[in-house]
């Protein structure tokens, strides 16, 4: 492993003041390091704090206390060495799709036109190819999801965050999706801290996958998933696969269901 | 022009066709029950009317117009300023706020003659009068939709600038224009409503000045001409808005 972790969780805990002046809090003393090009999982019931670990992570939040360094540097600010994709598209309906890829360089203050062939190169990436010019309201739900990894990676950012990005979307498509975020993350390197409720979905994306327990959340268990890559659908059959995963079931406290062996 | 071109006219075949209707069924039906003229006008003389020289309507109406658009603009102008800042600041939301729903709950209208008093008896007043009434809507329409781009869309932003005034541009401003376009659909109509009764106060031309004086000489016939311009007025700046509103904003169209 490398010597400096492309993201360091040190002891970070948050608290959120309710309306009645009580406080709440999410996460407690929570460490993690995700290594350059690491693909880590963090799932757990809802409401344990998964967004909000993305969120200090990307400096959209501030610890209570504790510290998140990305790259080495201390967080103090939203930082644009990440590229979120959020659990709903977000997408600008009166931008066509290649402009919405570019909003962040627009943003940025940076001359789209000169970053319209990468938008276009990331738009075939991620199955867009001659949707440029599409709106957001002639795009399924599944092609905006699309359209927002491509935007997340237009200012080529080492770390991709991932909220739940398949959570809005149908069984079908979700699995089409993972399947293509396999490919692509197998494909660019990034760092990815990918939040999600489905086991499957996380065994068969990350290199690691954490568990968060009920909050206030800590890491509870924190699992290599050492499956050979590159990866496809037909691991979802493989025995090691399926351990993996009733492992994860154990650890959130779901029922564990494996013929002839107890996994605990 | 293409047939497609042509459909927004063939909609409206079933309404003018009942309005013709209407029109036809008084002009056949006022006399069988002998109505007099000053009650209801045969449309037949509300046309010959208006067809007529004898009354210079398009002084008149360009007077009335002319005093919806200066204070319908000043409303768009204003309005949509008074909307960005109490978006923008928390504190002109709580000063302002307040302020603006008394100024609407306020019988403005019944006011008009001491704006009169204030500020002389010329056209200032009832540009000011237009003003008033459209603002409210314009604000109120703007900033809710100033509100749409919500928290999740900062977050979107945020790791990318922290300028206010960027969000505003790229992201708020264009998001608005929908809520902002039905604030001006609202403001035009009223915008008519405040020309008119201000007109009725203190004015020596215009088409209310028109329907005032024609009421006093029971020339039922001459405010009944009047309408029908005002309407057709009305029809056109609705219109326009409308026009305006499919090139601002193709995307939002259903």
């Amino acid at each position: 492993m490398s010597a400096q972790p492309a993201i360091s969780l040190n002891n970070v805990s948050k608290e959120f003041r309710s309306s009645s002046g009580r406080t709440l809090p999410v996460l407690s003393q929570v460490s993690l390091d995700v290594q350059p090009g690491e693909f880590l999982s963090i799932i757990g019931h809802s409401g344990c704090g998964k967004t909000t670990t993305l969120r200090i992570i990307s400096g959209l939040l501030r610890p209570t206390s504790g510290e998140a360094l990305v790259d080495g540097k201390r967080v103090a600010k939203p930082v644009n060495d990440v590229g979120i994709v959020f659990q709903t598209p977000l997408l600008m309906p009166w931008l066509n799709t290649l402009k919405n890829v570019l909003l962040p360089i627009d943003l940025l203050g940076k001359d789209p036109r000169q970053h319209a062939a990468h938008a276009r190169e990331l738009l075939r990436v991620v199955g867009l190819a001659g949707m440029e010019d599409l709106y957001p309201r002639e795009l399924s739900g599944g092609m905006q999801q699309r359209v927002a990894i491509a935007r997340a990676l237009i200012h080529e950012p080492s770390i991709l965050l991932m909220d739940e990005p398949f959570g809005s979307l149908d069984e079908l498509t979700r699995e089409e999706m993972a399947m293509q975020l396999l490919e692509i993350t197998e494909k660019l390197k990034k760092t990815v801290v990918f939040v999600t409720h489905s086991i499957q979905e996380a065994v068969l994306l990350s290199d690691r996958v954490v568990v968060l327990s009920p909050r206030p959340s800590t890491v509870k268990t924190d699992l290599k998933i050492s499956l050979p890559r590159p990866r496809s659908i037909s691991l979802t059959t493989e025995r090691e696969y399926l351990q993996l995963c009733q492992v994860l079931r154990a650890s959130l406290g779901l029922k564990v269901a494996l013929p002839g062996k107890e996994v605990k | 022009m293409k047939p497609a071109d042509l459909r927004p006219l063939v909609s409206l075949i079933p309404s003018i066709a009942t309005v013709l209707g209407f029109i036809i069924a008084l002009q056949l039906l006022l006399p069988v029950f002998h109505v007099p003229s000053y009650i209801v006008p045969l449309p037949s003389s509300v046309l010959s009317l208006l067809l007529s020289s004898r009354i210079p309507w398009e002084t008149h109406a360009l007077v009335t117009l002319s005093e919806v658009l200066f204070g319908f603009g000043l409303a768009v102008v204003f309005g949509t300023l008074i909307a960005m800042l109490i978006t923008l600041s928390g504190l002109a939301r709580k000063v302002v706020e307040p302020l603006l729903v008394a100024a609407q709950v306020m019988p403005k209208l019944a006011f008009v003659p001491i704006l009169f008093l204030w500020l002389g008896f010329n056209a200032v007043p009832r540009v000011l009068t237009v003003f008033l009434v459209c603002l409210f809507p314009i604000v109120i329409d703007t900033s809710a939709g100033l509100a749409r781009a919500d928290v999740d869309l900062l977050d979107l932003v945020k790791p990318f600038t922290s300028s206010r005034l960027t969000f505003l541009e790229k992201v708020q401003f264009p998001m608005a224009l929908p809520s902002f376009f039905s604030g001006l659909k609202v403001s035009v109509t009223l915008a008519m409503l405040g020309a008119i009764v201000a007109e009725f106060i203190s004015s020596s031309q215009g088409l209310g000045f028109l329907i005032i004086s024609a009421e006093t000489q029971l020339n039922t016939t001459l405010a009944f001409a009047s309408a029908t311009i005002l309407v057709l007025m009305g029809f056109l700046l609705y219109g326009m808005i409308l026009a305006l509103e499919r090139l601002a904003i193709p995307w939002a169209r259903s």
